[in-house]
């Protein structure tokens, strides 16, 4: 394993925000986790937990009120190079070319055209959509939009790859397609991911360590090692270890999302 | 995915006709000739029932006068000189009309200064305003421009203003990610973003910019095909008269099909087909 010192220290983050009526909500309390460098981890919890509030923290989108958050030392207080992030949604330039798409976060950095044409193509090599970079996305399917979306994170070569429910607007088959991808992408330059879901399985077959976040406000249940061999294929799925690791995060969330089950659980 | 886009008229945005079929297609435009056809035949039948050559000819004199002004130059010169103020009118409400919305778009300030004006314009009858322009530009081509301008402009403004400001929100948000200054975010998402309500808003402009075209030649000053209809009507001419009319038609609905077709160009990345 690579896995090394912690990378991001959140550190009893606090978030509030005020609703149009004015009344505060009390989104994020007391969060505190390290994310260590070169690992894989989710970030699982019922909608609403404010775990999307927290990634859109981490990439310095969204402001907090208490705590600190501070990767490699340095507080956050903006978007940086250093992350990148995959959208739920994909938020892709409807307007613009598959290629000029991923090739927008360069355009910011004062990176030469040429070299920004050169970039994105390499990026959506790796995310195998070479054929289609002078596509518009509404012509491509949901998966294949967003593999737009992670060739665009890629371009940067963040350090950081912040993932917001990446796949969670997708058909279970294109789900597990695009996870497996993902894995193959990650295991061959091993960026640090923060990767937030509410699907157990996903979490489970994707990462190191699983933390479980509670409703809102969003604190943290408990944070799971996945000791399962990095070299994942969808069989792990079946194995007895695997479904172990799901039933007990299963259980830990039941126990908050409908508090009158816990006791049939 | 979808914003509620929700320009004024509409526009692409909002539209998602289904892609027409071949067998349908042939049976709108066959219903459509027939329906003219039925237009003309009822009118020929009227003019030739009621009419008189000097109140209200039957359709196929309108036609014979028709086609014997395309064969001289009077017509010709008359519709240069009626096009000259839509162009110059037309153009300056573009330049005008997108500068202002940008603005409003960025202040709030300006947005809340400038709505209440356009909102007039779009609304209140123009042609009260004729004196006033003709006290400020005499009675020659500006005046006529200046109608035209103020027949197009706010609705330009309008769209383009609500245009740029209902913008995908996630779209600007994956911008800012992505580290992009305001240059850029205008550049690659704001513009972009808000082309359908603008050409939406230039489409309509477009429509109220050739009423003001015509509205200037018959009550400002009589030129151009203005004159003519008024020369014609003078000496008991129907027949003339109604073909300039209907030449009148045919610029409206050119100039209109040629912004539809940049309509069209500009948004194709949303995949309508029409």
């Amino acid at each position: 394993m690579t896995v090394g010192a912690p990378l991001i220290s959140i550190d009893r983050v606090q978030k509030h925000y005020r609703t149009q009526s004015g009344a505060p909500l009390h989104v994020l309390d007391g969060v505190s986790f390290d994310v260590r460098d070169n690992e894989f981890l989710s970030i699982l919890g019922p909608s609403g937990c404010g775990k999307s509030t927290l990634l859109r923290i981490l990439d310095g989108l969204t402001p907090y009120d208490g705590g600190s958050i501070a990767i490699d030392g340095q507080s956050v207080s903006g978007p940086g190079p250093d992350r990148a992030v995959v959208f739920q949604n994909f938020a892709l330039l409807p307007w613009s070319s598959v290629l000029d798409n991923v090739a927008f976060p360069l355009e910011g950095r004062g990176v030469k055209s040429a070299e920004r044409k050169e970039r994105a193509r390499a990026a959506l090599d790796r995310v195998g959509l070479s054929d289609f970079e002078e596509h518009y996305p509404r012509t491509l399917s949901g998966g294949m939009q967003q593999r737009v979306g992670l060739a665009r994170a890629l371009v940067v070569n963040p350090r950081i790859l912040l993932m917001d429910e990446p796949f969670g607007a997708l058909d279970a088959l294109t789900r597990t397609f695009l996870q497996d991808e993902l894995l193959k992408i990650w295991s061959r330059d091993r960026k640090t991911v923060v990767f937030v879901t509410h699907a157990i399985d996903e979490a489970v077959y994707l990462s190191d360590r699983v933390v479980i976040m509670s409703p809102r406000p969003g604190q943290v249940l408990e944070i799971v090692d996945v000791s399962i061999d990095r070299e994942r294929a969808a069989e792990v799925r079946d194995t007895p270890e695997f479904n172990e690791l799901v039933a007990h995060m299963r259980h830990v969330l039941r126990g908050v999302v409908h508090p009158e089950e816990a006791g049939l659980a | 995915m979808v914003a509620s886009l929700r320009p004024i008229g509409g526009g692409p945005a909002v539209s998602r006709a289904k892609p027409t079929t071949w067998p349908r297609r042939v049976l709108v435009l066959g219903l459509r000739i027939g329906l003219l056809v039925l237009i003309l035949s009822i009118w020929e039948w009227a003019g030739r029932t009621f009419g008189t050559p000097f109140t209200f000819p039957p359709f196929s004199a309108v036609a014979e006068a028709f086609v014997q002004l395309l064969g001289g130059t009077e017509l010709w010169v008359s519709a240069a000189i009626t096009l000259e103020s839509f162009l110059f009118g037309f153009g300056l409400a573009l330049v005008v009309g997108i500068g202002t919305g940008l603005l409003a778009a960025r202040s709030q300030v300006f947005d809340r200064l400038s709505a209440v004006y356009l909102r007039i314009l779009m609304t209140a009858p123009l042609a009260p305003l004729v004196p006033l322009l003709i006290g400020l530009f005499g009675i020659g081509l500006p005046s006529r421009i200046a109608l035209v301008f103020l027949f197009s402009v706010a609705v330009i403004a309008l769209n383009t203003r609500t245009g740029i400001q209902r913008v995908d929100a996630d779209l600007l948000q994956m911008a800012r990610s992505f580290g992009a200054g305001e240059v850029l975010m205008f550049r690659r998402v704001r513009f972009p973003g808000a082309v359908p309500a603008i050409m939406a808003g230039v489409r309509l402009g477009a429509g109220r910019a050739v009423v003001g075209m015509v509205v200037a030649e018959l009550i400002i000053v009589s030129v151009g095909l203005g004159r003519l209809i008024n020369v014609y009507r003078g000496r008991f001419k129907a027949a003339e008269m109604f073909a300039v009319v209907i030449v009148i038609l045919i610029i409206g609905v050119a100039i209109l099909l040629i912004v539809k077709w940049l309509e069209r160009r500009l948004t194709a990345w949303k995949g309508e087909r029409t």
